[in-house]
């Protein structure tokens, strides 16, 4: 009888340990969708894709990961579908760029709440400002120039609005041209001294601007920094060749920067700016899937292979954004002061 | 620099990196077959597995699959009028009616032989190029690609046929259709009726797919012909004999080919517009244009030459100024840096051998592709000879998932539908689609570009001071003058094309249906607030509703003037091939319904049975047998090798 008593926390383990549902089990032999809302061969699909392969191998059971486009909607499609078609059983991920200034504005087809869709795991895509060096020699000259033009995509884009607030906020007088298709298109403007400014992603500068640097045909004047949970910016280290903008202010007004169009920039930055490529899953998904992909998007992110080669893609390795850090941002995009939405359609309203 | 050359074709010739072209070829082929695919979807996911190569084999890999799908788009464009790729949409205008006539052989023989020629051209004149690249590059800014655009809209006056007033209508209303969706000027989305899927615009292949193909479907059902009206193989139909022709034309050749290794070089302009611009010279430098959109050899001649070397062209912004023109070129661009390239000046200095490795590869890749698909042409010309009801079937599923592909969205699929409607009773009444295409293609190009003109350089006052503006501006102006001084010309004959048919009874209610959307967009557009957002809308519209007002006195006045009206109505709506073809159009509607509700391979597969046994009165038998290989298809092609997202059942 003794002995069965001294069993019996044996057999209570094995009991528990039947009943309860293995990480590995749960994703063994499955399928897992990642939705991606551009077309196949942009930007974010090809980070996407780079992702992708790797994350099967580090959720628990190997799931078979497949990516699937869906485009549309100025990029907002794919998170209608996430809230509207994606299935809650922890196969179906988002995992795509965030539609934050279309949140903040309430623009026409976004239907999606982000804030309630639990929050996997983010990327930053660092971003740049350069200026060509056919009318201004030096930074400094930037504030004595009344002939720079700023080159954009369109008035709610992210690194146009980013860039117009820096420009406001350093008090350079400049003159806004929008409409091109692509970033590529801002470069070649550049190119023929139809523009002089552009805000660009970092991976673009490090590989077709950079050469123009050393040409001395450009100069990199500030990248848009990241914020950190009490809300502080902070210089982000991949690109800590180039000032941040708080350094670059600081250098050329000899003061921390401040004012109206310093404050909005504040507070556009970490919505529109932090996470880039945000993975998601639909309200109401198992928790304990939630759970194990949280655990294997770190896993990936610390992964020595993906690590090298997404060096290789972009000449530096993506930020990270962490699930308190992605839930407060997301959360974010709906607390919106009157003041902030006022000024930013009008600001906006502007330029149309 | 003939040192890098040769060390160049070296390269491109090293083993494994030859095995890895062929298997790009391959590849390439398929994908340049199937519409909707595209070469850039290939490349995205063919991406990753050149990340253990070494960097030639992975170049020779990606480009033989990128510059050859513009080599095999050529075969449902001549054969079912189908564009394969958006690159060959000019090639239908001939290239199908050939294979109606029975030439389809010729057509394939004139098609593969210019890819071939095309390609090495473009590599050719590349090579030739180098030392002026960045000037040349350097001088079209944004005015000069307005004003290319608007030179490439003068086409129009070629496309229309006898009426050049439907002709401009069609245009002003493709250019409207680019206006859908946010303006990029300002942001603001325009004429999206409240629709998501419109938000983004109209997308070109849904389009293009519904207005040529569909009509050509409708036609293949109703009359249960084979594509070929012929029945039988014409004793001149060979693929030697396109290989004459194309001997005979080989100045056109050449020209095409400087066409489509120029405009490719300059970003932006892309591949959509290279064929058009080059078929529009064909046209153009036609003594005898009659021929042109009934099958003129000359028709496929110049796009397929000129599509062909732009590839050549377009690499050389990318590999020299890191500026992608296209998704395609985008992707080699990445892959370039993942090989630890750097895109830049050290492209045509040190890494020169390299350059020229890419060029040569896309070279092979156009002779190896264009020797291959000879050789298979005879199998593949013999669907020419099929009776209509059984291609009917595969064609329409392949149609209908290229158009999915795009946005994985169910309004393609509608818009295929619509454009399908439209794009008949346009063939039936005597609009010309191609202008329609044509301003597709180059209205994004005209209002995106005449927007930043305004912006950087103010009105006009660039006309004047940009010596390359200036002449395109110039040459413009002489061939509307030239074709207007031709078309009052009493000695000139007319030119062929889709505005030659008169079926007033079609036409004239189009007309008017024409005129009230026109007259609708007008209010909707004098409603926004910004300038920018209304500018380009309103100015196209000030020039479509009076064309098209008298379009459509014109085509009722000869209608009254015409004689027995009762007679021509009977004619008309009581046509047995219109009630037959609105019928067919019931079938696609059911086949989206069905899509919408039971999925992909359910519906499809419903159309496939429903198709054969009802329409086509073929046996159960052979109508399963059908049904499970395209279900297959669907399943294994688009489902698992594509990882197209696929609407599942119930």
């Amino acid at each position: 009888m003794n002995n069965i008593f001294k069993l019996l926390p044996l057999f209570i383990i094995l009991i528990l340990g039947s009943c309860s549902n293995e990480p590995t089990e749960f994703y063994s032999g499955k399928t897992i969708n990642i939705y991606i809302g551009r077309t196949p061969g942009s930007g974010a699909d090809l980070a996407v894709r780079l992702f992708a392969r790797y994350w099967g191998d580090h959720i628990p059971g190997n799931p078979n990961i497949v990516v699937r486009n869906i485009p549309g909607g100025g990029g907002t499609r794919v998170w209608n579908f996430g809230v509207e078609g994606a299935e809650t059983n922890g196969l179906d991920i988002m995992f795509s760029p965030t539609a934050g200034i279309e949140a903040v504005l309430q623009e026409p087809g976004l239907r999606a709440n982000f804030s309630e869709m639990p929050f996997i795991g983010g990327l930053m895509s660092p971003n740049m400002a350069y200026v060509s060096t056919e009318n201004i020699e030096t930074a400094e000259d930037l504030l004595s120039t009344n002939s720079l033009v700023f080159g954009g995509q369109n008035p709610i884009a992210r690194f146009d609005l980013l860039g117009r607030l820096a420009l406001d906020a350093l008090g350079v007088d400049y003159e806004y041209v929008t409409g091109f298709q692509g970033a590529s298109d801002v470069l070649a403007a550049v190119r023929r001294n139809e523009v002089d400014l552009q805000v660009a992603s970092l991976g673009l500068y490090r590989f077709s601007v950079q050469p123009l640097v050393e040409q001395g045909l450009a100069i990199p004047l500030w990248h848009n920094p990241g914020t950190n949970a009490q809300g502080e910016l902070y210089a982000l280290d991949v690109a800590s060749d180039i000032p941040s903008f708080m350094e670059f202010y600081q250098d050329l007004h000899n003061e921390p920067p401040s004012g109206e169009f310093f404050d909005m920039y504040k507070w556009v930055l970490p919505r529109v700016n932090d996470i880039v490529y945000a993975a998601m899953v639909p309200p109401g998904t198992d928790d304990e899937a939630i759970s194990i992909l949280r655990d294997s998007f770190i896993r990936v992110i610390n992964d020595p292979a993906y690590q090298e080669e997404e060096l290789l893609m972009y000449g530096f390795n993506l930020p990270v954004i962490n699930v308190p850090e992605g839930e407060m941002i997301m959360r974010g995009l709906y607390d919106v002061p009157p003041e902030v939405d006022a000024f930013l359609n009008n600001y906006i309203d502007q330029v149309r | 620099m003939l040192d890098a050359i040769f060390e160049g074709l070296q390269l491109a010739f090293s083993f494994p990196a030859l095995w890895f072209l062929l298997l790009g070829i391959f590849i390439g082929i398929w994908v340049g077959v199937l519409p909707g695919l595209g070469g850039a979807v290939a490349l995205a996911l063919m991406l990753p597995f050149t990340f253990s190569m070494d960097t030639v084999s992975a170049f020779s890999f990606l480009l033989g699959m990128y510059a050859i799908t513009s080599t095999a788009d050529a075969i449902p464009a001549i054969l079912f009028g189908i564009p394969g790729t958006v690159a060959s949409q000019a090639t239908i205008l001939d290239g199908h009616p050939m294979a109606k006539a029975g030439q389809t052989s010729r057509a394939f023989g004139a098609a593969y032989s210019v890819s071939a020629i095309g390609g090495v051209l473009g590599a050719f004149l590349l090579a030739l190029s180098l030392p002026i690249i960045q000037p040349f590059i350097m001088a079209f800014g944004v005015p000069e690609f307005f004003l290319l655009s608007v030179l490439g809209l003068t086409m129009v006056g070629m496309l229309s046929g006898r009426s050049l007033l439907k002709g401009v209508a069609m245009a002003c209303l493709g250019l409207l259709l680019t206006t859908v969706g946010y303006s990029n000027a300002t942001g603001v989305p325009r004429f999206y009726f409240g629709l998501d899927y419109l938000l983004d615009g109209i997308p070109i292949i849904p389009v293009m797919l519904g207005l040529f193909a569909i009509p050509e479907l409708m036609e293949l059902a109703t009359s249960n012909t084979s594509i070929s009206r012929e029945g039988h193989k014409d004793k001149t139909d060979s693929l030697f004999n396109g290989l004459r022709d194309v001997i005979k034309e080989k100045w056109l050749v050449v020209r095409s080919s400087v066409i489509g290794t120029y405009v490719g070089m300059l970003p932006g302009l892309g591949a959509a517009i290279v064929d058009w611009v080059a078929y529009g010279h064909a046209v153009q430098s036609a003594k005898d244009k009659s021929r042109f959109g009934q099958g003129d050899v000359r028709g496929v001649i110049a796009p397929e030459c000129a599509n062909n070397a732009h590839k050549s062209g377009a690499l050389i912004p990318t590999v020299a100024f890191g500026i992608p023109g296209s998704v395609g070129t985008a992707i080699l661009l990445g892959a370039l840096i993942m090989k630890g390239l750097r895109p830049g000046p050290d492209m045509l200095t040190i890494q020169l051998p390299t350059t020229f490795s890419m060029i040569w590869s896309i070279a092979i890749a156009n002779l190896i592709a264009a020797s291959a698909l000879f050789f298979f042409s005879s199998k593949i010309q013999k669907i020419a000879y099929l009776p209509g009801h059984v291609v009917v079937p595969g064609v329409m599923v392949v149609l209908l998932m290229g158009s999915w592909i795009g946005t994985n969205s169910i309004g393609d699929l509608w818009l295929c539908l619509v454009m399908g409607v439209i794009g008949y009773f346009m063939k039936k009444g005597g609009w010309p689609r191609p202008p329609l295409i044509l301003a597709i293609v180059l209205g994004p190009l005209m209002e995106d570009n005449f927007q930043l003109t305004n912006q950087i350089y103010g009105p006009f006052s660039w006309l004047f001071e940009r010596p390359v503006s200036a002449g395109i501006f110039l040459l413009t102006l002489i061939i509307v003058l030239f074709s207007v001084f031709k078309r009052s010309s009493p000695s000139e004959k007319p030119e062929a094309g889709e505005g030659n048919a008169l079926n007033p009874p079609i036409s004239i209610p189009f007309g008017l249906i024409l005129l009230l959307v026109f007259i609708i967009i007008t209010i909707q557009a004098l409603g926004y607030q910004q300038f920018a957002t209304k500018s380009f809308p309103l100015a196209v519209l000030s020039v479509a509703i009076p064309v098209t007002l008298l379009a459509f006195i014109s085509e009722t006045k000869s209608f009254i003037r015409g004689g027995d009206i009762r007679a021509s109505l009977l004619g008309s709506y009581g046509d047995r091939e219109l009630n037959l073809s609105l019928k067919f159009l019931a079938y696609i509607f059911l086949t989206i319904i069905s899509i919408v509700f039971l999925g992909h391979i359910i519906g499809l597969t419903l159309f496939v049975l429903i198709y054969l046994m009802r329409w086509g009165k073929k046996s159960a038998k052979f109508a399963i047998l059908y049904g499970v290989l395209v279900s297959a298809f669907i399943y294994l092609f688009y489902d698992r090798v594509m990882n197209v997202l696929l609407i599942s059942p119930f």
